[in-house]
Order: structure tokens, then sequence, then C-alpha cells
């Protein structure tokens, strides 16, 4: 090979030195072909392909011709990078890198290549697209977020309902959704105690101020890049999202809507929005709560996929359908199954446990003359109690200073919206929000003047006959008694209206009202009496079953009217 | 033609070894103008950091002569130029030796 070449090479040359002795058409066709086959297309042939390598194992060459030829290039490079500016390589837009990284991930061939794969392309893409979406691309809208009001008592079925919702920040708003006070942090109910009922309000008041507080605002036109930014800079992970309305659309829904109540929720509201940053829009706009955005939301723009920890809800509020199909429902143990733990507080405290039964078959028939007829027939009274109803009764306030005399009571809700006394204090509360968004202008009315018109907290009211004895299992009961109204309270294991249940007509000369929340049982004299039956039967024929079946009939049928036994206090 | 004597054959054959290391030369100097441009700075820059071990090194020597674009092409090119006129023009230029 060298020596043809350098056959080559020496006729060529042979035929350039000759050139001018022979004929100078041979010896310019010569020289020509050899100049361009060896001096051009090889040599551009090899470095198109190893450029590198001989680029840099001939580096010295070319430096020591930059310098032989520094006076005549350097002012011509001079000129060229005047006119067509400093050349920095070849960088890619955004756009650019995107088409870049899908042909590295699309192609098989590339992907080997590369060693990367499709979701590292959509983690990339992503990284590059999340900053061209808004906050109201990926925000929760209001409607769909999960949300407390301030003045909620955490009770059991709060506490479960946040529970179940699976959320670990839940907006706390006062009067209407648009005025959000606070974040709620799951993580702090761990310490609170159901049976307090303490309200949220006084949770995330130790959350400090607006200012300083978990409550911030954010337009939900931000790009989520900046909204990034604003996450890592303030250390929160859920941002409120408002928009924009020009005041005449906004006064235009205010008169749309034109009652009170629409009125003090938008000046309320336009209180509060401004509170989230300093300054009034200039453009004289209102700011409206369109949403909430969490750090989450904008990791999932980013990697452009759903994020779920072990005890996310399997749905996902912006999308309808449930989330995670296979891997949810197959691979991993339902979470609500935790819940079995408290099964005997969902089932609602309307039920008595075993033991409770026990203890309070041994203390009637110990302690109450009426049952200790029924002392020797423990399976019939026994039955009588668990027959019996077991009611749940709660006084608002008597916690708080602010509260106090709002007696109306509520039966803890394992029945549900039908129950009447749920339906009373919705209703009662109605007028509350007015008061409340005027503090001072005189609150709630005292207990004397709540007796006169609304009674649903009463469980005894004076002068008004009853046929039922209770049992008081937990909380305390307050009993006004005699012309002066003497007040005394009585705790667990005190007992009123024995007479109830011996003589036919019993008006109680006393008022008796749950103080806090408390726990009754209720034996009624219906009950009562078929217990007295069953037990001489089984007194008389030794066998108890036909009548205890009696017993459990007549509980069945007493249940019915049960269910709406609070219309008994009124 | 007739058969060249002592003093041009010696003339001849440096003559030939001179044209050969110019035509090495030439096609060094094209061959660079392809290889060093179609290099540019961020490929280098990258090759330098993420390349393999041989890349990496390779791309750091040229790194700095790269970095002054134009100055290098004017020198390649200049460079290609005058050596492809040496070559032409060497049998004149070398005449007296």
């Amino acid at each position: 090979m060298t020596i043809d070449l350098s056959q080559t090479w020496s006729a060529a040359l042979i035929a350039i030195l000759m050139a001018d002795l022979t004929d100078g058409l041979v010896g310019l066709a010569l020289s020509t072909l050899s100049i361009v086959i060896l001096g051009e297309i090889v040599p551009q042939a090899a470095c198109s392909r190893y450029g590198l390598y001989i680029g840099a194992n001939t580096v010295w060459l070319v430096k020591i011709f930059i310098v032989i030829m520094y006076f005549v290039a350097w002012p011509i490079s001079l000129i060229l990078d005047i006119i067509l500016g400093r050349d920095i390589g070849q960088v890619y837009s955004a756009s650019e890198l995107h088409k870049l990284i899908r042909i590295h991930v699309e192609n098989p061939d590339a992907q080997e290549e590369s060693g990367l794969n499709k979701d590292d392309g959509n983690l990339l893409t992503g990284a590059l697209e999340y900053k061209d979406k808004t906050v109201a691309d990926v925000m929760t809208t209001l409607e769909k977020v999960f949300m407390l009001e301030s003045q909620t008592r955490l009770t059991f079925q709060v506490l479960m309902e946040i529970y179940k919702s699976g959320f670990t920040r839940i907006p706390i708003y006062e009067v209407d959704r648009q005025n959000i006070v606070g974040i709620l942090f799951t993580k702090d109910l761990i310490l609170v105690d159901p049976d307090d009922g303490v309200e949220i309000a006084a949770v995330i008041s130790f959350h400090g101020n607006r200012e300083g507080g978990f409550v911030r605002g954010v337009p939900d036109d931000t790009s989520l890049d900046k909204v990034f930014r604003e996450f890592k800079s303030s250390y929160l992970h859920l941002l409120i999202a408002y928009g924009e309305i020009p005041y005449s659309v906004q006064s235009r829904i205010a008169i749309e809507g034109s009652n009170s109540k629409a009125q003090i929720v938008a000046f309320r509201t336009e209180q509060h929005i401004s509170d989230y940053t300093t300054a009034h829009s200039l453009t004289g706009n209102r700011r409206v709560v369109t949403g909430i955005i969490t750090l989450e939301d904008v990791l999932e723009a980013v990697i452009k996929d759903e994020i779920v920890d072990e005890t996310d809800n399997f749905i996902d509020v912006n999308k309808t359908e449930t989330l995670v199909r296979g891997r949810g429902v197959n691979h991993r143990p339902d979470p609500t199954n935790f819940l079995t733990l408290f099964e005997h507080k969902i089932r609602g405290q309307t039920k008595l446990s075993d033991a409770e039964t026990a203890a309070i078959t041994s203390f009637l028939s110990l302690n109450v003359g009426e049952f200790k007829k029924l002392a020797r027939f423990s399976r019939v009274l026994n039955k009588l109690i668990v027959a019996s109803q077991v009611e749940e009764l709660n006084t608002f306030g008597d916690i708080g200073e602010r509260n106090k005399g709002s007696s109306q009571s509520i039966r803890a809700g394992s029945r549900g919206s039908d129950n009447p006394a749920n339906r009373i204090e919705l209703s009662g509360r109605e007028p509350n929000h007015v008061s409340r968004t005027m503090p001072g202008s005189g609150e709630f009315e005292s207990i004397e003047d709540f007796d006169s018109d609304d009674c649903a907290g009463l469980i005894y009211r004076k002068g008004h006959q009853c046929d039922y004895f209770v049992l008081i299992l937990q909380g305390r009961v307050r009993v006004h008694a005699g012309a002066d109204c003497f007040e005394s309270e009585l705790g667990p294991w005190c007992y009123i209206g024995q007479k109830a249940l011996s003589t036919n007509t019993f008006i109680p000369d006393f008022r008796a009202v749950p103080s806090g929340h408390c726990r009754l049982l209720f034996i009624h004299r219906g009950d009562y009496n078929a217990a007295l039956r069953a037990a001489q039967v089984e007194a008389t024929s030794g066998s108890c079953s036909a009548a205890v079946s009696r017993v459990v009939h007549t509980a069945a049928s007493d249940s019915d009217h049960d269910s709406h036994s609070t219309t008994h206090f009124q | 033609m007739s058969p060249p004597d002592a003093s041009t054959s010696s003339r001849t054959s440096l003559n030939i070894v001179l044209a050969c290391c110019l035509l090495v030369l030439s096609g060094l100097f094209s061959g660079l103008t392809l290889g060093l441009m179609s290099l540019d700075m961020v490929s280098l820059e990258i090759l330098a950091e993420g390349g393999e071990e041989q890349e990496r090194e390779f791309a750091k020597k040229i790194l700095p002569v790269r970095a002054k674009g134009n100055l290098l092409l004017c020198t390649l090119l200049l460079g290609n130029t005058m050596v492809n006129g040496a070559n032409t023009l060497q049998p004149f230029l070398f005449k007296n030796f």
C-alpha cells in the first residue's frame, strides 16, 4: 500500500516537476488529481470520522501554524468576530432539547446507546415543559377541595372524616369557602383527644397570623417554576391559588345572589383575600380564590405522572376514575382495614360493650330499687339493658366561654341527617353565621332565654310527663331542681327518673340538661314492664326463652320510635 | 525526455520529498478545517466532561484551540492555500538548490 502510494506520489510529483518540460496539460491533470485525492478527499473523509483523534494529535502543529500565521490570521479573525459574532457553539432551545431528548429515547438503537428509557425521557421533557404550565392547569379547584369550617369541633366523627379523606393538610375556612383562614395539619391531630371536641380554630390559632402563618396565596396564572421556587423559599407545601376578577363582574354576581348573606360573604372575602399579598391589585380587580396547589401537584407536572402515597385516597380528586387500579387494589392492603380497630366507635357509641352491659347489670341490680326485683334474673336484666337505647348528647359550649349558653344538643351522628336533633342543630346555626362575623354583638342567648322557646337539649323537662329512666354512662348532666332552680351536676353512674319506671304518670319537678358531651342509657317503662313480666314468667316456668323473645320483640318495636326519641326532650 | 543527470536527479528527489511534505500538510489542513470546525464548543465541552476517558483527554487538548474559532479557521485555510500554492510553485521556488 505504502509502496503503491509512494509510486503514485512519485508519478504525480514527477509530472508536476516536469510540467514545464513536458506537456503542460498532462502535468496539470496529474497534479490536480493528486492534490484533490490526497490533499482533500482522503483527509476530509478521515477527519469527518476521526476528527477528535486526529485533531488532538496534531494540535501541536496547528498551534505552531497559529503562531506563524498570527499576523495575517488574527486581523481577519478579528474582523470575522466583529461581523459574525463569536461562535459559542450549538446551544439548544427548550423545544429543541425536547426533540433531542425524544430522539434519544424513542429509537431502540438510540435507547441502547444513550442508556435512557421512556420514563427518563418523560422526566426530562417534563422538567423542560413544566414551566410552560400555570397554576390553574394543575391546581385542585376550590369546589373539589376537602375543607372544614373553622368552628367545627374535632369530634371522633370529624376526625374519622379527615382520616378517610387521606389528606395531610386541610384548608380551614371561616363562614365561606373563599375565606381560607388556616391550614390544619393532620399530624397535629395525633395529640387531639376527640372527647375534648376542640375547635379547629383553636388548633390552627397556634400557627400564627395570616402574614406569618401557613396561608399564602399565589396568582393562578403563575408559571409552575415560579411556584416551585415559592414552595422552596416559603417552606410551605400548600398554597392558595387566586384569580383576579374585575369589579364589574363581582358586583354582578353580588346582585344576582342578592341576599344579605352573600353580601356579608363577599365583604369578608374581599377583606381576607387582600391579606394574601400585601398590596391590592393595581388594576382594581378583586382576588377570588380559585383553588389550591401543592408541591405534589408541581412535582406531578414535572414527572408527568401521579404520586400516590401509602394512605392517599385512591381517587384523584381532579379525575373521576380510580387512580391506581392494579397496584392499589391487588398489591397492597386496603388502608381502611385499619379502621376496624375503631369499629366500636365507628358504629357509634350507641352500642354497649359486653363489659359495660355486665357492669350496668350489676350496678342497677344492686343500687336501684326498681331493678333489685330483677336481680335474680340477670339474663332478663341483661336483655333489657342491651335492648335499651344509649344516647350521646352534646352541648355546644361549656368548654369555651365564647359559646356559653348555646345549649342546643346534637346526637352524635350514627343516624346522620334523618336525625331531627341534627336538623335542629343545623337550622339553629344559620343565624350564627352572621353573629360570628360580627363578634361582640350579642352573640348568644343565655340558658334562661333559650329554655323558653327551644328545649332541644333537655333530657327531662320540668312539668312534662315522661316514661324513661336515665343512667349516666359518661359525661355530666346538670340538674336544676326546685322553684329556685337549684343546680347540681351528676356524673357517671348517677341516675335520674327512677320513678318513671314504677309510676304510670311521672312528671319530673326538675330539669336536666347535658353538660358538655355525655352518654346516657335510657330505659323506657314499656321495656321495663316487659322485663318484669319476663322475670315473672321465668320465675314460674323456670324457662325464660319465651319471655326473653318477647322482650327482644318489644325492644325491636321500641327502637323504631326511639329513633325519634329526641323529640321526647322537646 | 532525456535521462536526468546526477544533479538534476538529486534536486528532483529533494523536490519530491518536499512535495510530499507539502501534500501531507495540505491534506492535514483541509482535513482539520472540516474536522475541527465541525466539532463545536458545546459538543467539545460535553466530551471533555462526559465522554469516555480517551475522548475527554482529546477534547481537553482541542478546546483551547477551538475556542478561538475564527482564528483557527483563518489559520487552517491560509495554511492550506499557502501549502497548496507552495506545492505548485515549488519547482520554481526551489530552483536554486
